[in-house]
């Protein structure tokens, strides 16, 4: 039972890992201030719809948490470190989950090889 | 002690990690657990592994090594040098035929003596199943054959 | 000591964290790692930054393409990353700061920076004073109106030093005043000294064996991440470029870096200097004050000794030194001790399967004859 439990928090968490990795090229590339110019309506071999909606919901809800931000030319560099940090943010909360099993407190001895 | 305890278990312990002042008795046993005999050291890390032999080789059931949470030595390393030294990682490790299912090591800090004593009691537990088919103590410490 | 109601604050701070991350990931089991986290962090986006720098005050070329120290920080600020690249320098170095006080506090709180520490903490003292000071000097090298405000108040307050006063200020200003000579000059301090912090670290490290000087990943991510989305909300900025002829008024203080600067209006520089000066002094006493016993150092037992060098390997305070062995020896090596290294915590009796190193209070055979006598109760 905790396996598949296992399983599920590592899928989810390496899914948020890879979305987010995708973000930062985005953000790189001045996209993000611009989500018109993000040319996603132009792939056929991949439904884009849900990325470019949380591209739009990113872009927003960084406009609104830093406010006078936009007026920056440099507003994309900030994203994209934004974008990097809350993805190492990520990758060490998923470390320290993976991290966690080994016990800390406790050492029983391995018997023999 | 008494006869009819034959689970007796040594804990060796570095006394900046664990605070049991409020727990042992004048003797130096648990007052909960008597069994349990506490010896104190200045660091985890000046524990020998001959020790522990010889706490199992004068009749211990047992063995606690405990030193402070990992990464926290007031000397900066001895609680991982027994560490390693237990698990064989470094040199002078336990003789071969030492059962290690007797030794086991806590890394608690002061204010952790009340999770000290519940793996105590559990280790006592593990312990003294290990004991039962045995009559003598002494043959607990050349568990070697049974392990092939 | 280790009762202190400090300690115990400490320690009840590391369960707590340590109920959420483990010990493993525990930044506070890394404090001494952090600050050299950040300093590889600062030499890096240092490197970037000074390939852009140019360190004069005033026109280098012609009147109508100005480049200065002001306007090349003005360039990297508009090229691609550059502006992000100045904040991770600013930022790095306040969490340095942060990072240091917080290691200084821990040795503190834990008694860990008396006896056998001796040479970490007075050498850590130099460290922060240095850090402080390579701090102040790049607050300089912006040269904007702050800049041009602080180097006249430093100039200032080395006036009032008697003897080294004068010398010291012409050092500063590389002349008797600002000029474009000053502004390298600062440019050599900042990334000079920075270096030196090389050196001061290795007096730092040297009484310690393996010391801990890289966090684990997990904790590089988490600070490298705090840094960069702290980016986001405080921009860096400078303000407008530095004119010789007007004197500054007001200007924002960094309170890591720039504190001494606060303190400096707000009493006259005599008192300024006392205050620095007798703080210094204050620390570096501080292991002093607490009176405890000595410690009695591990001996070797010469006879028994097998040259093995286990307990040399395991020392964590490098106290254990491998020696030819006496002639007429069946060995070759043996193991001395530096007394005023050892901390007696006995990690080489551990490390002796001979039973040939002793703590001169406590006898290991004393501890076997105990364990063996509550063994056979």
């Amino acid at each position: 039972m905790s396996k598949v439990l296992w399983a599920i928090t590592i899928l989810i968490l390496s899914t948020v890992c890879v979305g987010v990795v995708v973000f930062m090229p985005l953000a790189e590339l001045g996209l993000l201030n611009s989500p018109n110019s993000v040319p996603l309506e132009s792939s056929t071999w991949l439904q884009f719809t849900g990325i470019q909606n949380l591209v739009k919901f990113g872009r927003i809800s960084l406009l609104t948490l830093t406010h006078g931000m936009q007026e920056s030319p440099n507003f994309q560099y900030y994203a994209y470190f934004f974008f990097l940090g809350i993805a190492l943010m990520l990758a060490s909360v998923a470390l320290i989950v993976i991290g966690h099993e080994e016990p800390q407190e406790k050492t029983v001895l391995p018997r023999k090889k | 002690m008494s006869d009819e305890s034959t689970t007796k278990i040594i804990t060796l312990v570095c006394e900046r990690s664990l605070d049991l002042r409020a727990h042992v008795n004048n003797l130096g046993q648990l007052k909960d657990l008597p069994d349990v005999e506490i010896v104190k050291f200045p660091c985890s890390g000046m524990i020998q592994p001959l020790m522990v032999e010889a706490a199992l080789k004068s009749g211990a059931s047992g063995v606690i090594v405990c030193g402070c949470q990992l990464g926290d030595c007031y000397y900066r390393e001895g609680n991982r040098m027994i560490r390693e030294r237990l698990l064989g990682q470094r040199p002078p490790g336990l003789r071969k035929t030492v059962d290690r299912r007797r030794v086991v090591a806590l890394w608690l800090s002061r204010p952790q003596a009340a999770r000290f004593i519940s793996e105590a009691k559990e280790f006592i537990e593990l312990v003294s199943q290990l004991d039962k088919p045995g009559t003598d103590v002494n043959q607990s410490t050349k568990p070697s054959i049974d392990n092939h | 000591m280790y009762t202190q109601p400090l300690n115990k604050v400490t320690l009840a701070l590391e369960q707590w964290i340590n109920a959420v991350v483990t010990s493993k990931y525990n930044p506070l089991y890394y404090h001494g790692a952090l600050p050299q986290f950040f300093l590889w962090v600062l030499f890096l986006s240092g490197l970037l930054l000074f390939a852009y720098y140019v360190p004069t005050i005033d026109n280098a070329y012609s009147a109508e393409k100005l480049i200065n120290a002001y306007t090349t920080v003005e360039y990297i600020t508009h090229i691609p990353f550059g502006a992000t690249i100045r904040g991770i320098h600013r930022y790095a170095g306040d969490a340095m700061v942060i990072a240091i006080l917080l290691h200084m506090l821990r040795v503190w709180f834990t008694d860990r920076y008396r006896q056998y520490r001796i040479v970490q903490w007075l050498s850590g003292i130099v460290l922060l004073l240095l850090v402080l000071f390579i701090g102040q000097t790049g607050y300089y090298l912006v040269w904007d109106e702050r800049s041009l405000a602080l180097t006249r108040m430093t100039a200032k307050s080395f006036d009032v030093l008697p003897i080294i006063g004068e010398p010291l200020k012409w050092w500063f200003l590389n002349g008797q005043e600002i000029t474009n000579y000053t502004l390298s000059n600062f440019l050599f301090i900042h990334i000079g000294l920075s270096f030196s912090l090389l050196f001061g670290l290795w007096i730092h490290y040297v009484r310690m064996q393996r010391p801990v000087l890289t966090p684990p990943p997990v904790i590089q991510f988490m600070l490298f991440a705090l840094l960069s989305i702290l980016l986001l909300w405080y921009p860096v900025t400078s303000g407008s470029m530095a004119t010789l002829t007007q004197q500054p008024t007001a200007f924002e203080v960094d309170w890591f870096f720039l504190w001494p600067y606060w303190l400096m209006t707000q009493m006259n520089l005599q008192a300024y200097w006392l205050t620095i000066v007798t703080g210094v002094i204050v620390l570096c006493m501080l292991p002093y004050f607490v009176h405890t016993k000595e410690v009695e150092a591990a001996e070797v037992v010469t006879k028994k000794c097998t040259g093995c060098s286990l307990c040399s390997r395991d020392c964590p305070y490098a106290a254990i030194e491998m020696v030819p062995a006496p002639a007429g020896s069946r060995f070759k090596l043996l193991a001395t001790v530096k007394s005023y290294r050892c901390s007696g915590c006995g990690v080489c009796v551990g490390a002796c399967a001979f039973d040939a190193i002793d703590l001169p209070n406590l006898l290991d055979t004393d501890l076997t004859a105990k364990i063996t006598a509550s063994a056979k109760g």
